[in-house]
């Protein structure tokens, strides 16, 4: 399994130090290219970041629990 | 976020990125992902739960793209017409998102003007960290 920053990547038991808000302020900033990626989508196609470009694209993050 | 996704249609895309569960302790149905079929099962499962509208997208069980982003829990980009970063929040807020797409079009409309008409604009940058209650501990 993967390690982030010091611990598993998918965790059993959420700890605050799961939470990483100091690495967060050093990824991609406002203003910068963002990084691509290339992702399934459930509607079984493969959903390419860098071919919506033309238009602003709002991305959220989450899980269920 | 589903109303603004329908709001935005036109204007905008707008994806979910189903990642890790950021609470696995808290619901026996939804423990840790051990492998990716089980990730995109779970996937499905909140797409039944809650009827959004916004493409839902799976990333990979070590989380690539999720780790790239920052590994919040509940983060929210947005990415303008030109792939550049505009706004990036360590938790989703709705009226902030609505103001954030409000701000992207207007720019991309400003952009599009200043290319047929000549008109000047500016870019400037901002940042900004805020606060609101809750229920667990302070990380």
């Amino acid at each position: 399994m993967s390690d982030f920053l010091g611990g598993e990547y998918n965790f059993d038991v959420w700890k605050p130090s799961t939470v990483h808000f100091d690495f967060f302020k050093t990824t991609t900033h406002a203003g910068d290219p963002v990084p691509d990626f290339t992702l399934p989508s459930l509607d079984g196609e493969e959903v390419t970041l860098s071919k919506l470009r033309g238009k602003p694209v709002m991305i959220e993050f989450g899980s269920i629990t | 976020m589903d109303q603004m996704a329908k709001d935005f249609a036109e204007q905008a895309y707008f994806l979910f990125v189903y990642v890790r569960e950021a609470h696995p302790d808290d619901d026996p149905a939804f423990p840790v992902h051990n492998t990716i079929e089980q990730k995109m099962e779970h996937a499905r499962t909140m797409q039944k739960k809650h009827g959004t509208p916004r493409k839902i997208l799976v990333d990979s069980l070590d989380g690539d793209v999720h780790r790239e982003f920052g590994g919040i829990p509940n983060m929210s980009w947005i990415i303008d017409h030109t792939g550049r970063v505009a706004y990036k929040a360590g938790w989703t807020i709705a009226p902030e998102i609505r103001d954030a797409m409000d701000d992207a079009v207007r720019v991309r409309q400003l952009k599009r003007e200043a290319s047929e008409k000549g008109v000047n604009f500016r870019t400037y940058y901002k940042e900004s960290v805020s606060a609101l209650r809750s229920g667990r501990a302070a990380p």
